[in-house]
């Protein structure tokens, strides 16, 4: 698959501090890539070096398998820290200056603002804008230039839930158009609900990468409740597809391996004579599973 | 460059301390510029005379001497257009909308191109209107109207559009190093008005070694105060410059040059986290 970003041995340090620390990662053509990590992980210094705005202290970045530069990045949309605009200026005037700098016509403005519910608002200035309205000029305008990829960096910062939901539903809506889109977050259901791809930073470390469905799927938790409680345990033992199993307010909780089902431990019991009066399976969310990682990776 | 201009045009033409300060500042020109009659004649009322001449009978109006006069006032009162270039950068920091227009996809070269293309209009609004004022001013009151004798001493004017521009380049530059509005106004006006008259006076009058001296005229107010001499101690029959000289040329444009690519370095290297 072509790559879209490819950062290679990335490094930025602020004095002693290690913002960046040989980082190096991948961002595939089509795929939906959360960039997570705890508040001063990295996440933004990344975004801005490969933006260009943000000088690296060593390291290479590519974007569309050439260096970068100002042509690259008018093929690019991108946010970083909250919406940037001219706050005299209305959501129209704002983005006529973005489609002269990205050499955009006009007529792609409208377009653009009916994508993210502004056009009955096009004429105001923006700083009379709601914060979620100024996050979705921000996405407008990234989206101008029809660009192979967007960069959103917490795009749902400091917005209401139903802001939240507007944004999340946009950025469902524009990568249902094929395009690339790499976000920044530290809300791991954000990611869970929209990304495929996803890179964990810690400390400036890149220390997990990954697809989220394979790191959400291959973890089934199973809570049983049998009257013979003495005979399940017994079983789940013996039951060779799990990773482990403890108790807890009198449920056994079994974590499946990746080869097992819920499914198939009930057959398994049933066919060793142990009828279950309660059986519940949970997939293991993202929130554990970052969780985890932070704490390997420390 | 055009689009580079258009840019910057857009930014600028809906902000309303844009609007007020251009509109000012055009106003003030004209009205200082063309009202030098008045004042004399408002001397005349109040018995003041040169050396028993009749005040409204002097030649400020006359081409060609109308050009100097004209260039040396107009160009007493850039600081206004200067506190503009200064807002237009120092807000550009603030909204994080620099940053912006880079991520989008503007090099740092054609962002200061864009800034630049606006100082170099006004420059040329400005000194168009000088061109416009002498003209009417000077086809008044002067005697001689010949076509030889108006377009004598073109030279102020160039040297006005230098005045100017220069000056705003060495606001932009001021604005980039501080970023702050306030303490940017506050710090052009003081230094341009207050700290640099008294070091530069110190420097050529007070008893230092002849260096010191040597080196006031390259103070970049005073390099580009040099480019027009004041020419109104002539009305008392003292000796002035009645030339653009040479130097005073190469020093304040060898001094824009300067200023240039210092903010070009800025812009370069001003990655922010």
């Amino acid at each position: 698959m072509e790559s879209i970003l490819e950062i290679n041995n990335l490094y930025k340090n602020y004095g002693r501090i290690k913002a960046v620390h040989d980082l190096s990662l991948k961002v595939e053509a089509g795929s939906v890539f959360g960039l997570l990590g705890p508040n001063g992980s990295g996440k933004t210094t990344t975004l801005g070096i490969v933006l260009d705005v943000v000088r690296k202290t060593k390291g290479e970045y590519s974007w569309f398998g050439q260096p970068p530069g100002s042509e690259s990045r008018k093929k690019i949309g991108a946010i970083l820290e909250g919406p940037a605009f001219y706050p005299n200026l209305s959501a129209k005037e704002n983005l006529r200056i973005v489609a002269r700098i990205k050499d955009v016509p006009y007529s792609k403005i409208d377009e653009v603002l009916e994508t993210v519910d502004l056009a009955d608002r096009k004429n105001d200035k923006f700083q009379t804008y709601s914060l979620g309205m100024k996050q979705r000029l921000a996405i407008g305008a990234a989206l101008l230039s029809d660009p192979y990829v967007l960069v959103l960096d917490e795009p749902t910062n400091g917005l209401d839930p139903q802001g939240i939901a507007h944004v999340r539903e946009l950025i469902l809506k524009i990568s249902g158009e094929g395009k690339t889109i790499i976000l920044a977050s530290h809300l791991l259901d954000e990611v869970q609900k929209v990304c495929t791809h996803f890179a964990v930073l810690n400390k400036g470390k890149n220390v997990y990468t990954g697809s989220v469905e394979e790191a959400l799927s291959n973890k089934e938790n199973v809570e049983i409740i049998a009257p013979d409680m003495d005979r399940l345990v017994q079983l789940v033992n013996r039951y060779e597809y799990i990773t482990d199993f403890r108790i807890r307010n009198h449920k056994v909780i079994v974590h499946l391996n990746h080869q097992k089902t819920a499914h198939d431990l009930n057959t398994f019991l049933v066919s060793n004579g142990v009828v279950v009066s309660h059986l519940v399976t949970e997939k293991k969310n993202l929130e554990e599973q970052f969780l985890e990682i932070l704490s390997q990776s420390t | 460059m055009i689009r580079l201009f258009l840019i910057e045009w857009y930014k600028l033409r809906k902000y309303r301390a844009f609007q007020v300060l251009t509109g000012l500042y055009f106003l003030l020109v004209v009205v200082v510029c063309s009202s030098g009659m008045l004042f004399l004649q408002y001397l005349k009322s109040k018995g003041v005379d040169f050396k028993s001449i009749d005040p409204t009978m002097l030649p400020v109006y006359h081409f060609p001497f109308v050009w100097q006069n004209l260039a040396y006032v107009a160009a007493r009162l850039k600081l206004i257009l200067a506190f503009l270039v200064i807002l237009s950068i120092t807000n550009e920091i603030t909204y994080k909308t620099l940053r912006q227009n880079i991520i989008d996809g503007m090099t740092r070269f054609e962002f200061m191109v864009s800034k630049l293309s606006m100082i170099f209009v006004l420059s040329l609004i400005n000194t168009l209107l000088i061109f416009l004022i002498g003209l009417i001013t000077g086809l008044i009151y002067s005697h001689d109207r010949s076509l030889t004798v108006i377009f004598t001493d073109m030279q102020y004017l160039w040297a006005f559009f230098l005045n100017i521009f220069s000056f705003l380049v060495f606001a932009l530059l001021i604005a980039l190093l501080i970023n702050r509005t306030g303490v940017v106004i506050i710090f052009l006006a003081m230094y341009t008005v207050i700290i640099e008259p008294i070091i530069t006076a110190i420097f050529s009058n007070a008893p230092l070694p002849p260096i010191f001296a040597k080196l006031a005229p390259f103070f970049p107010r005073q390099a580009i105060t040099n480019l027009i001499p004041n020419p109104f101690p002539q009305y008392i029959l003292r000796e002035i410059q009645d030339y653009v000289s040479f130097s005073s040329v190469a020093i304040a444009g060898g001094e824009m040059l300067l200023f240039l690519g210092m903010i070009y370095l800025i812009l370069k290297w001003k990655k922010t986290s």
